[in-house]
């Protein structure tokens, strides 16, 4: 093995990386659960089960086409290929690896990735889901902001350990549009964007967790027309409704999502954690008043 | 053995009763007794909402290069068609003009094109509203060949950008260079004859008329029940800058609201195909 390699550390994966992802968290040299290379990648896969304009996969490997970034490779043998395309920047490669195919790996991998992003509240995870545009990285945000530590933000994986749910810690950073970052008090011109021709910002993150922090609590957050916050429990069929629209399972997972573990994961979920609904008004978003009434629903809940 | 096309193609300029079409549809091909909520029209999906792609495939498509999303749009329209029991309808405002969007609506998918118009100087009003900006900024827009909507900038954005250009080549493209089957409706003839304009419509689209359920479609997507909704539980679909998506429903309220000078511009910009739509 090549000793040139980066390592790093990545929703409990180890990675050996040929190229460098400063979006992770460098780590000691580990057996690699996942190595990313360089090289040529096939138009096609052989005897590919399933095939279609971006995603193919068979036996062996798992396939997905950019027509205008890269092609990337992902074999059995737990190799991450890419070929990058003249047109395309390694920041492209970056974001592709970091989104769609970090998915891929998470399933393959039988992991129970939730459309979340997760803060450390006194030693407890406090998760906060829903689809994009909600508000869950910047509430993220604000609390790291407060000195809370980021677990991680937009994915985070569930596993169990024993009698106790885990959220697993991904990577110092949150993604970030102009309007929250000025609603959090920062100058958006401080921030790089996440890649050429995108418009949304990282934050890299001084501090965040390193290791596995217990699950407390998950609040599904949706905007309306209300005039207040509103911080409700919902009857548990809609908890698992809930869990289940914002699990990672999209179309191209198919074949290899584990069907069985993420049922496990989903009743466990919904059975153990305290699940709460989070409205907030449409025409305004204020992290800190948000902030203050999860700490004061998490006390309420502790009293 | 090939599938035959399934989807059908909503198409219009925004603010020319797509969303009137839609809702009308919606009731009879998929409701009941009640309403269809405004809010629940995902049985006839709107192309450019971002939330069916990164749903679909667990993606976050904001994430992504607009070119990165076409693939992925093409190929869910795609898989649309390969499961769809019956017909597909998709609502689109997008232009037939550019080469890389003409792929969204490909022959082998494509069953028709419902193409949707209104008179101009009313979709000037309807559009101030729509996008909370003068009429002034408005009417240039729509003689802009290169107006595009939903542009990424600094906020999230739950639709993906679409190039609209101006209204008259819009209306030309779908209606003269877009090679397949067009059926063109006018807004005016929708208000003034909701029953035959619709009728017409089904039949386009293969369906059988059930006079009954077209009775009941049309009182369910008629103006006062659809502002009547979104006054009650809002409209999701509202750009979150202007006060009500569903403002007058009716055509010809650019008499009081548009200056003359307005008036004539709009005119000016699209005078050949105003005449050909009979508008003037």
């Amino acid at each position: 093995m090549k000793n040139n390699y980066y390592c790093y550390s990545v929703c409990g994966l180890f990675v050996h990386s040929e190229i460098e992802l400063p979006e992770l968290l460098p780590v000691e040299r580990l057996q690699p659960d996942l190595t990313i290379v360089e090289g040529t990648v096939p138009e096609n896969l052989e005897q590919s089960i399933s095939s279609s304009l971006l995603f193919q996969y068979s036996d062996e490997a798992y396939l997905f086409k950019s027509r205008n970034s890269g092609k990337f490779l992902l074999t059995n043998d737990d190799r991450l290929i890419f070929e990058r395309y003249d047109r395309s920047s390694y920041a492209d490669i970056r974001a592709l690896l970091l989104g769609v195919l970090l998915g891929i790996v998470l399933h393959t991998k039988n992991r129970f990735p939730l459309h979340a992003s997760a803060v450390d509240v006194g030693g407890r995870a406090v998760l906060f889901s829903g689809p994009c545009g909600s508000g869950k990285s910047t509430l993220a945000a604000a609390f790291s902001k407060r000195g809370f530590d980021l677990i991680s933000d937009d994915i985070t994986v569930i596993t169990r350990d024993g009698q106790t749910l885990f959220a697993i810690p991904s990577y110092p950073q949150i993604k970030l549009w102009d309007d929250s970052i000025r609603a959090l008090g920062y100058a958006p011109c401080d921030y790089q964007a996440l890649r050429p021709r995108v418009h949304k910002k990282r934050m890299p993150l001084k501090a965040m967790s390193l290791n596995p922090v217990p699950l407390s609590s998950v609040y599904f957050m949706r905007a309306a027309d209300v005039p207040e916050v509103t911080i409700d429990q919902p009857p548990l069929y809609e908890a698992i409704s809930m869990i289940d629209s914002n699990t990672y399972r999209g179309n191209q997972f198919k074949g290899i999502v584990n069907i069985k573990n993420h049922f496990s994961v989903s009743c466990s979920l919904s059975g153990e954690a305290r699940i709460r609904t989070l409205v907030r008004p449409t025409d305004r978003f204020e992290p800190d008043a948000l902030v203050e009434a999860i700490i004061n629903d998490l006390n309420g809940s502790m009293n | 053995m090939m599938k035959n096309p399934s989807i059908f193609w909503l198409v219009s300029y925004p603010k020319s009763g797509n969303t009137w079409c839609r809702v009308f549809l919606s009731n009879y091909l998929y409701g009941g007794d009640a309403p269809v909520s405004i809010n629940a029209l995902k049985d006839i999906p709107f192309a450019s909402g971002r939330s069916l792609v990164d749903h679909y495939y667990g993606v976050n498509s904001s994430e992504m290069t607009e070119e990165e999303t076409w693939d992925f749009r093409i190929e869910l329209f795609r898989t649309i068609h390969e499961n769809s029991e019956g017909i597909k309808i998709i609502k689109a405002h997008e232009a037939y003009t550019r080469n890389a969007l003409r792929n969204f609506f490909a022959d082998e998918i494509t069953a028709g094109v419902v193409y949707v118009v209104r008179n101009p100087l009313d979709v000037a009003v309807s559009l101030a509203n729509h996008m909370n900006e003068p009429v002034d900024h408005i009417v240039d827009y729509m003689a802009d060949e290169g107006f595009r909507m939903s542009i990424p900038d600094e906020k999230w954005k739950s639709q993906f950008p679409q190039s609209l250009g101006s209204w008259s080549s819009h209306v030309r493209a779908w209606t003269e260079e877009y090679p397949g089957t067009v059926h063109l409706i006018r807004y005016e003839d929708l208000i003034l004859n909701p029953e035959k304009e619709f009728s017409r419509l089904l039949d386009y689209l293969n369906q059988v008329l059930d006079e009954k359920r077209l009775e009941r479609s049309i009182k369910f997507s008629c103006f006062s029940s659809l502002k009547a909704q979104e006054e009650h539980e809002g409209f999701r679909e509202k750009f979150p800058d202007s006060r009500v998506f569903f403002r007058e429903g009716n055509s010809g309220s650019w008499q009081r609201l548009l200056s003359p000078d307005q008036v004539t511009r709009v005119r000016e910009n699209h005078d050949m195909m105003m005449k050909k739509m009979n508008y003037i």
